[in-house]
């Protein structure tokens, strides 16, 4: 195998959803057989990178070299034709299907109008042959562990000859013994030709395995790095980027612990107790590296999960974990990550939205008309939420203003303890800058509130004191002094 | 406000159009007699309709009505006849048995999360049997109703005209409107139909709304099968109330509810209930053949369905 050999080109690659620029010019270059890891912080372009190069999203600008010859736009279909294959973080496989039915999905070998059970078993076991992988092709699926799934689809991958296999975050849900097992495979992949594009948050994979490294930062290329440079440090360095966002000017001042949590093991990561603290009028931050486990603490917290052990309480009065409607009524409210699906119900009404968590406080049976519109009259102005009519359904607004929705529909009750899980995650800039000097407004009032964010510069700028959550534990706490997105990356990764 | 009662206008317009062809083909439509004939009807059907409808509304289906109309007739019939109990005590004994049908749907349905067909195709299937076996497989009936002649004019009997069983529906309407339109319950039923993990994000009792909405279908089953049991004075038990879940079904799509959930008003299911009848009075009055009587049903909802739709692309 030639080893400069130019397999993929790709320059000025340009993406911008809505007014957000996801990527910035980006070029990539891959050689034949060599194993490039890409490296970045959530939100710094990977995913568009990926999806632009399996043709799932048509970039504004740039161009697209492959073999040596100039590509047109990518569809999927063409992306795969040219020979890339993605083996995506959620994997896709049927499970009630057996190995050879998935890798052989669509094109499965025929014998006239029959299915050609001999050929489709033969053809799969020469491709788990390459991989070495140690199942028959007659298994079903649902069988197998989570890491021989990921292999099955790196076995569909070479099923279709594929020339680049990209792995975006493929050990993210492994044990360490399966990912070292996948490791070992990618190594194989090489040795036969194959480019890979792996990318992930883990550092001491990629130097196992990666040739070279490329890392994004803001949508932009932020360095190449090969052979002796490849360091930890060097990594490190090359995705935090140079630019330090401006730091809130007044600390708030923090009373008393308000939500209390104490050894809380969630089932994702039952080996990792999990305690912290939210104190009267400050505004804690968690963050961390996507999978990390914060969610799964905001939904033990709003009782949506039960947790394996553990306590939660609010100045100083027990949850009853797993219990929503008692969570609420003590008032501790939580704002989800997925807005579209449980931060608001989409096709009712702004006013319906709002109302929905307080209407029956009013006591009797029948809803006042008069109170529940006064009541979304109030947190529309309250939130500036731009609208027509509170009566026109919420899957009419912006992102931002869905947002101020699922916001306002909490801050119409009496709040202890907030939680906000992405409060901002594809928001825009003056929405953005409303939903803050809310929380601020909240924390000011004497709220606890817990804001979970994997947007560095707004965990910088928003809160008072910040958790690094990594592999469901908490990594390191650190104080207004200490924040730095260099401190919070060290400790993430 | 004309686009958010589109629905039920278009609905209307149809039946207007419906009644139109009717009384010009055959003026006997608007006799007295006919009219209080077709009201009863309406009554009949529409009570155990929008039982159907609140369930519709929170995504679920009720098939196990007619069963249960079968049921509860046969038990009221052996109650008041064979064992002369009191009907103070029979009939609110017989709503609470509908109620209590209901709340082991809705307990299935929530808390066992097993889907609301499934559930209630098994309701049908047990309470057909169940009905059949109490009574030994024989028609219970109310004879000449001595002792009971109240009870037999509410099904029956007419007020000023109007059908006693037309003016009860009439109140059920009112009352199950308010509790879908102007209740806290009835918006929590519409968020729970449009969206029950959003619903539960919000603090809404998911597991009691949606088995409260069981526990309405089976009164509102209870209140039809006393009605439909003393308008037939005879409840065979192999036959009576069969196809009634369907006719509950197809008025409430009719009337604009979406089976997904969250959708439909209480005027929609009114004026589906009266459209269906309608068309029953259609087949008999026009001289269609009765065999045919399912296929017009069908068809015009297959007409409303695909009208809708039209509509819909239009508005969009």
């Amino acid at each position: 195998m030639a080893e400069s050999k130019s397999l993929l080109s790709a320059s000025n690659l340009t993406k911008s959803y809505g007014g957000v620029r996801a990527l910035d010019s980006v070029s990539l270059e891959l050689n034949t057989g060599e194993t490039v890891g890409l490296l970045g912080a959530n939100g710094a372009g990977k995913s568009t990178l990926i999806k632009i190069l399996c043709g799932l999203v048509t970039p504004d600008s740039g161009s697209i070299v492959f073999e040596g010859k100039q590509v047109g736009p990518l569809s999927p279909k063409v992306s795969e034709q040219l020979g890339i294959s993605v083996i995506h973080q959620e994997r896709h496989a049927l499970e009630n299907l057996t190995v050879a039915e998935n890798i052989y999905l669509g094109r499965e070998p025929r014998l006239g109008p029959f299915l050609d059970n001999r050929s489709l078993h033969a053809n799969t076991q020469v491709v788990l042959d390459r991989l070495r992988l140690d199942v028959s092709p007659a298994t079903p699926v649902q069988n197998l562990s989570n890491a021989q799934r990921q292999m099955v689809e790196i076995a569909r991958a070479l099923s279709f000859n594929a020339k680049l296999v990209i792995m975006d975050e493929p050990t993210s849900s492994l044990s360490e013994t399966e990912a070292e097992r996948l490791l070992t495979i990618v190594d194989e992949l090489r040795s036969q030709g194959v480019t890979v594009l792996y990318v992930s948050h883990r550092i001491d994979e990629i130097l196992r395995i990666a040739t070279r490294t490329v890392s994004l930062t803001d949508g932009k290329n932020s360095g190449n790095l090969a052979g002796g440079e490849m360091t930890r440090e060097n990594i490190i360095q090359s995705i935090i980027g140079r630019t330090e966002a401006a730091r809130r000017s007044e600390s708030r001042a923090a009373g008393d612990a308000r939500l209390v949590v104490s050894n809380v093991r969630t089932t994702k990561y039952p080996d990792s107790p999990v305690s912290f603290e939210v104190r009267r009028g400050e505004v804690l931050g968690i963050t961390g590296l996507v999978g990390s486990g914060r969610s799964e603490v905001a939904r033990v917290i709003f009782g949506i999960d039960r947790p394996v052990s553990g306590e939660v309480t609010i100045d100083g009065e027990p949850l009853k974990l797993g219990d929503t409607l008692d969570t609420i009524e003590k008032g501790v409210f939580l704002v989800p990550e997925d807005r579209r699906n449980l931060g608001v119900i989409l096709d009712f009404s702004i006013e319906r939205n709002i109302t929905l968590p307080s209407v029956k406080d009013a006591g009797g049976p029948i809803v006042s008309e008069a109170n529940s519109r006064a009541m979304a009259t109030t947190q529309i102005q309250n939130l500036s939420i731009k609208c027509a009519t509170m009566d026109q359904p919420v899957s009419s607004l912006s992102g931002g203003n869905q947002q101020k929705v699922a916001l306002g529909k909490w801050l119409a009750k009496d709040a202890r303890c907030l939680v906000l899980d992405e409060p901002t995650c594809g928001v825009d800039i003056g929405a953005r800058g409303e939903i803050y000097d809310q929380i601020d407004a909240m924390a000011k009032q004497g709220l606890a509130v817990l804001m979970i964010s994997s947007d560095t510069d707004e965990v910088l700028t928003q809160c008072d004191r910040v958790l690094v959550f990594s592999r469901g534990g908490v990594a390191g706490e650190l104080s207004r002094d200490q924040l730095s997105k260099d401190a919070i990356m060290r400790l993430a990764i | 406000m004309l686009n958010r009662y589109r629905k039920e206008l278009l609905l209307f317009g149809v039946l207007v159009v419906v009644c139109i062809f009717l009384t010009i083909r055959n003026p006997q439509f608007l006799s007295p007699t006919n009219l209080q004939n077709i009201t009863r009807q309406i009554g009949m059907y529409g009570i155990l309709s929008i039982g159907v409808a609140v369930v519709v509304v929170t995504g679920g289906i009720d098939l196990s009505v007619g069963s249960m109309c079968a049921l509860l007739g046969v038990l009221m019939a052996m109650g008041l006849v064979e064992k002369k109990m009191p009907p103070v005590v029979v009939i609110p004994g017989i709503l609470a048995v509908g109620g209590a049908l209901g709340w082991l749907h809705g307990i299935l349905v929530s808390r066992l999360k097993l889907q609301p067909f499934i559930v209630t195709l098994c309701g049908l299937l047990l309470y057909r049997g169940a009905a059949r076996f109490v009574a030994s497989d024989e028609s219970k009936g109310f004879g000449d109703s001595a002792g009971f002649e109240p009870l037999k004019q509410l099904a029956t009997g007419s007020v000023a005209g109007m059908s006693t069983a037309f003016l009860l529906f009439l109140v059920v309407t009112v009352v199950v409107g308010v509790l879908l339109h102007k209740s806290v319950l009835g918006r929590h039923l519409y968020a729970v139909g449009k969206n029950s993990e959003a619903a539960r994000y919000a603090g809404v009792n998911v597991l009691r709304v949606e088995t409260i909405a069981y526990v309405i279908a089976g009164v509102c089953t209870g209140v039809a099968a006393i009605l439909f049991a003393f308008y037939t004075n005879s409840i065979a038990p192999s036959s009576h109330g069969s196809y009634y879940e369907l006719y509950g079904v197809a008025a409430v799509v009719l009337g604009g509810f979406s089976l997904r959930g969250g959708e439909g008003t209480v005027i929609g299911v009114v004026l589906g209930v009266i459209l269906l009848q309608v068309l029953q009075n259609l087949v008999n009055l026009l001289g269609v053949p009765s065999s045919l009587n399912f296929a017009v049903m069908g068809f015009v909802i297959l007409i409303g369905a695909l009208l809708e739709k039209a509509f819909q692309k239009k508005a969009a």
